[in-house]
């Protein structure tokens, strides 16, 4: 018996075991990367559609807050017969970030609240002398970025 | 080499070289499998964790916008499990604070529900919060408010 | 051939033994490889729901609560989104959920959309003060409660 005999009377040879080894190895390790990636990015998406979600409510809530104060004052305004001063006066002294404006018969309140940097809730309620209300807007929208930050960063021929 | 000499069975047999591969193979597979299983169970656990997440949020975007339309937690929750709302502790209806505890997903996902109302003269914001819960673990958990006027809804 | 003469019965059976140990530690490690397959198969499907379902049940709500006003069309199946004087009509068809923005009322219609979603089927129906969007994606269904805005 020579020296190969006498190393491997097996009749297969040394290696194909390795090689499948480190073949089944590569294979195992690529599918539990793309399915640890996979699942990754899935748990990503929803933990970011459930943070926008509490973002709108909470944004959703301040805006509600704000619709129940102003319905309070709109009342309160209307039951002493001089309705537009009355909640034209309250509204300026009790309530921070609102914009009023004259429409028919009453007051257009407009105010947004923010939901995130990228968009903001959107909110116009007009209110009537007999204290009565109507939502005329309550939607999302994006926050317009002011004008000297959004232009092209390209080069305008000055030096 | 005496190692290998013993798999041959010493002095009569040859050495097996199959044998003593085969035997560092399963040593190396068994380790990096082991590595590889556990790389796989986690992603299994997060992929169902995410799934489970995402109905549960789609189930509170539900019962937040039925809330924010009729301030009552009970007809809320009606509207969106129907016939497979189990309630295990139902809100008190007369209560300013309100608690109640649902069973969802075949009783995998507890949800637990906050109210509280707040009334002024011209009506009556209530919050409320809605915790999700699976094995005692908060999942997934959202505040909303709904302001109902004494006087009708708020046209729209 | 006088190799062969020279080989022992133990020999034999070593060789065999050997080969059917081969073969068994062949067979397991295809059957660990195609479960492992079978794994990210499954996963990597929860992952397509996921966005094949939710993503397009999201994508509608954040629609219709930017938009200005919204109109079910084609007995649900449909949805037409007004925003500043532009619409916005959202519809199923041919296994998909499309979408296509016109300025006019007049070329509002289920055609020359752009396709969104891979979805099997999705309605928009009216519950009074709320919409209930429901999407079906490989057999499951899934709906959300909307308000009108």
């Amino acid at each position: 018996m020579n020296k190969k005999d006498r190393l491997n009377t097996s009749g297969l040879g040394v290696g194909y075991v390795s090689v499948m080894i480190i073949f089944a190895v590569i294979c195992l390790t690529i599918f539990a990367v793309l399915s640890f990636s996979a699942a990754s990015s899935s748990d990503g998406f929803n933990e970011r559609s459930g943070d926008y979600l509490k973002q709108y409510y909470a944004a959703d809530s301040a805006a509600k807050s704000k619709l129940a104060q102003l319905d309070e004052i709109a009342m309160i305004a209307a039951e002493t017969g001089f309705f537009e001063d009355e909640f034209e006066s309250a509204v300026s002294e009790q309530i921070d970030g609102v914009s009023l404006s004259r429409i028919a018969g009453g007051f257009s309140v407009i105010w947004t609240e923010k939901i995130n940097d990228r968009q903001e809730l959107s909110v116009e309620v007009g209110f009537t002398s007999d204290g009565d209300c109507e939502i005329m807007r309550w939607q999302t929208g994006t926050i317009s970025e002011d004008s000297s930050d959004s232009h092209l960063g390209v080069w305008d021929g000055s030096f | 080499m005496s190692a290998l000499k013993a798999f041959g069975g010493g002095k009569r047999r040859p050495i097996n070289l199959f044998f003593a591969e085969i035997i560092i193979a399963l040593l190396f597979f068994s380790v990096s499998g082991a590595v590889i299983i556990k790389v796989f169970a986690t992603a299994d656990m997060k992929s169902q964790q995410s799934a489970r997440l995402e109905r549960v949020i789609i189930l509170a975007q539900s019962i937040a916008e039925a809330y924010s339309e009729s301030g009552d937690f009970n007809m809320a929750a009606e509207l969106v499990f129907g016939d497979d709302l189990v309630v295990e502790k139902p809100a008190a209806a007369d209560s300013n604070i309100g608690e109640a505890t649902l069973s969802i997903e075949n009783g995998s996902v507890y949800l637990r529900a906050h109210e509280s109302r707040v009334f002024t003269d011209a009506g009556e914001l209530s919050n409320l919060t809605v915790i999700f819960t699976a094995n005692e673990d908060e999942i997934y958990s959202l505040e909303c408010s709904a302001y109902i006027r004494n006087r009708g809804e708020p046209d729209e | 051939m006088k190799k062969y003469r020279n080989k022992t019965l133990s020999d034999t059976v070593s060789t065999i033994g050997s080969m059917l140990l081969f073969l068994m530690f062949a067979g397991c490690l295809l059957m660990i490889i195609a479960v492992a397959a079978g794994t990210y198969s499954r996963i990597s499907s929860n992952f397509d729901k996921t966005f094949g379902s939710s993503a397009s049940l999201r994508y509608i709500s954040n629609k219709l609560k930017s938009c200005d006003s919204a109109e079910l069309v084609g007995q649900g199946s449909g949805i037409v989104l007004r925003s500043d004087g532009i619409f916005d009509v959202i519809y199923f068809g041919d296994n998909g959920l499309y979408e296509k923005t016109v300025m006019s009322d007049t070329d509002i219609g289920f055609s020359g959309g752009d396709r969104i979603f891979e979805l099997n089927g999705m309605t928009v129906s009216d519950l009074g003060n709320l919409y209930k969007i429901t999407v079906v994606f490989n057999g499951g269904e899934n709906s959300t409660l909307i308000r009108k805005g």
